[in-house]
Parts: structure tokens; C-alpha cells; sequence
């Protein structure tokens, strides 16, 4: 009898076990995206206290201010422009793969552009622009077929625009103007669009040229750079 | 920013002061304040040019306002920012616009889009359309009534990607540099009756229309010639008949 009741209430134990263990995981799956988000926080400096209904012992993050999720509770928008934030991004918004548009403009954050940001392939829209980031515009941005508004003017960015950026087939608006940005402007594929109010204010960009439509060849001419301050429209187009 | 503060900062007054020449050019080039005052003032312009027979702008577009970015809000207006009145694309189709082309456009210094289709706009294409519309990838003025030439400067409008000019009124030649712009891949003309050359059929060329008149010239000739024929074979005939009789 004792021999019985001890095996029912063992393995009863063990059934209780697995179940508090599985409704523990189902809660920490639910809460990657919160968890990412967290680490955004933990790494901005937010004077305002925008940030503070981002409570990370929520089973998700769709409940926070400023942060939209879609129908299956997964992350669609952060909206954080003009919020007076500062501190740096992280690699861990690459893990909201429901994002759509990210909008970060017009704050004092530094740091680099995260490389992870390429792996949000639902991304529409990506506004950093008005911040104090550093560093080079990673390529892996290529990635993001789906990208419409790549707006990133008004940083310290260095380093060469990627050309593999020119595949994004749905970018419709490119403003890279008042960085530091170098080397040659990409005018194939979707870039074709863009023109030099996009790339306005990098003085060691080399200058689209200004030729006649006749001459003018598919990659900007080789020769070298002056420092050109005024990388303003010339009088015809 | 951050590399002129660290200029300024540092070392001697040379540096600073060369330092100082940088940041003033770095800021009268800077085109942030300069776009806003002029975009506004491109779209009161319009607004002031145009006939609005249907009312929209007359609506949408109160000046009264001044928030920033507050253009950004009005009908047909794309901005390249929130908050930033800088203005980005202009789309202004089948609003029921009356008048000539709103020069005013030119004031839209960083405008890349300008779409007036399906309205009765009427009059010349701008000679100097190139300086109005420097930067404009994309021009689609179909479907209203302008006349006259299409301009040959706006060839010079390196950076279009989309001319639509179909379903106007606008004749003579079309100038053929226009083909040849690099960025081009979208070219519409059809359905103006007077416009001719290169994608059209050609335009009758001065050699054909010599012989056209010269043709024109025997035919009125021949006839003459066949009169005073006439003329003479009579006058013979009958004075022979005179005369032999």
C-alpha cells in the first residue's frame, strides 16, 4: 500500500515537475522579444522616462508605451523619435523579426549602427537619423528586401556607402546627407533614384557628376575627391 | 559636428580659428533652415498660380499653421522627414487644377517628384525647366493641356527616371537628347497630335517638303502650260480655218 503510494506520488512529483518546467519555458519564449527590448533599455540613458512602462516581467512587451505589436502579440513598431535618449543601440533588435519600422530619429544615441539590424527583413522603415552614431553603415542592411525609408543623414558616419544596398528593389526615399561618409556613389539598381540632396553635406563623398547625359557613365569617374564643402546642386541638373 | 568641436578645442589660434571659417561654411551650407523657409514658400506660390476649381488646396492647405513640418500634413505633400518641412514629392493628380505651370516649384529645392497629371494645365512647358526641376526623378505631367515645344533643356535633367508628357497638346520635335538621358526607363509622349520625331514618327524634314512644293509648283505649272497649250492649238486651228477658207 505505502510501496503504491509512493510510486503515484512520485510520479505525480515528476508530472507537476514537467509541467511547472514547461509553462516556464512557454513564459520565457513569449518574452525574447521583451528581453530584447530590455537590453535597449538597459543600454539607453532615458532622462525623460519614456521608457519606464517597460516592465520585463510582463508576459510580452505589447502592453509598453511605444511599442506596437501585431495581432500574434510579435513586436511591429518602436517608436522612440525625439524622446531625448542617449546610451547605444544593441545587437539584440535583430531578434524582432515582425519589425517593421524602427524609429529612433532625432536623440543623442552614439555607438555603432548594429550589424544584427540586417536580419530584420520585415523592416519598412529604418530612421536613425538626427543621432551622434558612429562607424560604418553595415552592409548586412542589404538584406532588408522589404526596406522602403533608409534615413540615417545627420550622424558622424564613416566609411564607403555599401553597394550591395543598391538590391533593396523597394527603397523609395535614401537620406545619408550631413555624415561623413566616403568613397564612390552608388547610382545602379534602386539607387537610380536617389540624387545628390540624399548624399548632401559629406564632404569626402565623391561628387555625382554633374556631365552631360551623353558622357555620363554608369559608375562615378575614378578621379580623386577635393574637399568639397559645398556639395550643393550645380546650376543645371 | 563632433570632429569641428574637437578642432576648436585643441591647440593654437590658427587651428581655432581656421576651425571657426570651417564651421561658419558647415553651417551657411547647412541646407536645414534654408530648405524650410523655401519649401513653404514654393507652396504658397503654387497654390497662388494654380486655378483650384475643386477647392482642395483651398482646404488642406492653410499657411496659418506654422508648426513645424506643418506642410508635411497637406494634401498631396511627401515629406523627406516628419517635422521638417522639406518637401520630398509633390502629387497633385485629378484635383480638378486649372492653369499654367506653377513655376513656383523651383522654390522645392530638394523636390524629386512631381506628378500634376489629369488636370487642365494649360500654356508652355517652362524653357528653363531644368533649373526648376533640378533634382526630379520622376515628372508626370500627362493627361492635362500644354502646348508647344517639349523643352530641349530637359535634357539636362540627368537624374529622371519617369517622363510622362502623354495627352497633351504639345507639338514640334521632340528633341532627341531627351532619349538619351542615362537614368530614363519610363518615356511617354503619345497622344500629342502635333508632336513628332524619335519615339513618334519622324517630322516631315525640309527636303521632303521642298518636293512637296516643287510638286505643287509643276501641278500649277501644268495646268498653265496645258491652258496656253490649248490656248495655241486653237488659235492655229481656227486661223488656219480662217485662212484657208
Amino acid at each position: 500500500m505505502d510501496a503504491v503510494m509512493s510510486t503515484t506520488s512520485g510520479s505525480a512529483s515528476v508530472w507537476l515537475f514537467l509541467l511547472f518546467g514547461f509553462l516556464q519555458l512557454l513564459k520565457l519564449s513569449g518574452n525574447v522579444e521583451g528581453d530584447a527590448l530590455n537590453a535597449l533599455k538597459s543600454n539607453l540613458v532615458d532622462p525623460n522616462n519614456v521608457l519606464q512602462s517597460w516592465d520585463p516581467t510582463l508576459v510580452n512587451p505589447c502592453t509598453w508605451f511605444h511599442v506596437t505589436c501585431n495581432s500574434e502579440n510579435s513586436v511591429t513598431r518602436v517608436d522612440l523619435g525625439n524622446a531625448n535618449l542617449s546610451g547605444q543601440l544593441v545587437s539584440q533588435l535583430g531578434v524582432l523579426s515582425n519589425l517593421q519600422y524602427l524609429e529612433l530619429y532625432s536623440n543623442n544615441i552614439t555607438g555603432n549602427i548594429p550589424a544584427e539590424l540586417g536580419t530584420l527583413t520585415n523592416l519598412v522603415s529604418l530612421d536613425l537619423y538626427l543621432n551622434s552614431l558612429r562607424g560604418t553603415i553595415p552592409d548586412t542592411l542589404s538584406k532588408l528586401e522589404k526596406l522602403r525609408f533608409l534615413r540615417l543623414n545627420n550622424n558622424s558616419l564613416t566609411g564607403n556607402i555599401p553597394m550591395a544596398l543598391t538590391k533593396i528593389q523597394s527603397l523609395q526615399v535614401l537620406d545619408l546627407s550631413n555624415n561623413n561618409l566616403t568613397g564612390d556613389i552608388p547610382v545602379n539598381g534602386s539607387f537610380s533614384l536617389f540624387t545628390p540632396i540624399s548624399y548632401n553635406n559629406n564632404p569626402f563623398l565623391k561628387a555625382l557628376p554633374a556631365s552631360p547625359p551623353s558622357s555620363v557613365p554608369s559608375t562615378p569617374p575614378s578621379s580623386p575627391a577635393t574637399l568639397s564643402l559645398f556639395l550643393s546642386p550645380p546650376s543645371v541638373c | 559636428m563632433a570632429f569641428l568641436a574637437n578642432v576648436l578645442l585643441s591647440k593654437q589660434h590658427l587651428d581655432i580659428s581656421i576651425g571657426s571659417v570651417l564651421l561658419l561654411l558647415l553651417l551657411s551650407r547647412c541646407s536645414f533652415s534654408f530648405g524650410v523657409e523655401s519649401d513653404i514658400n514654393c507652396l504658397k506660390s503654387i497654390k497662388a498660380s494654380l486655378e483650384d476649381t475643386l477647392g482642395y488646396l483651398n482646404s488642406s492647405w492653410d499657411f496659418n499653421n506654422n508648426t513645424e513640418g506643418f506642410i508635411c500634413n497637406f494634401l498631396g505633400i511627401e515629406c523627406w522627414h516628419l517635422h521638417e518641412s522639406k518637401v520630398l514629392n509633390i502629387k497633385l493628380s485629378d484635383l480638378g487644377l486649372k492653369g499654367q505651370f506653377p513655376r513656383g516649384v523651383e522654390n522645392c529645392t530638394s523636390l524629386t517628384g512631381l506628378d500634376l497629371s489629369s488636370n487642365q494645365l494649360s500654356g508652355p512647358l517652362p524653357h528653363d525647366i531644368d533649373k526648376i526641376l533640378s533634382f526630379v526623378t520622376s515628372l508626370d505631367l500627362s493627361y492635362n493641356r500644354f502646348s508647344g515645344l517639349i523643352p530641349p533643356q530637359l535634357s539636362n535633367c540627368s537624374y529622371m527616371n519617369v517622363l510622362k508628357l502623354d495627352n497633351n497638346q504639345l507639338s514640334g520635335n521632340i528633341p532627341a537628347e531627351v532619349n538619351q538621358l542615362t537614368r530614363l526607363k519610363s518615356f511617354s509622349v503619345a497622344n500629342n497630335p502635333g508632336l513628332c520625331g524619335y519615339p513618334l514618327k519622324p517630322c516631315p524634314s525640309i527636303s521632303q517638303k521642298k518636293s512637296v512644293s516643287l510638286a505643287r509648283v509643276f501641278k500649277s505649272n501644268g495646268v498653265i502650260m496645258l491652258a496656253e497649250a490649248g490656248f495655241g492649238i486653237g488659235f492655229v486651228f481656227s486661223f488656219s480655218f480662217f485662212v484657208l477658207r
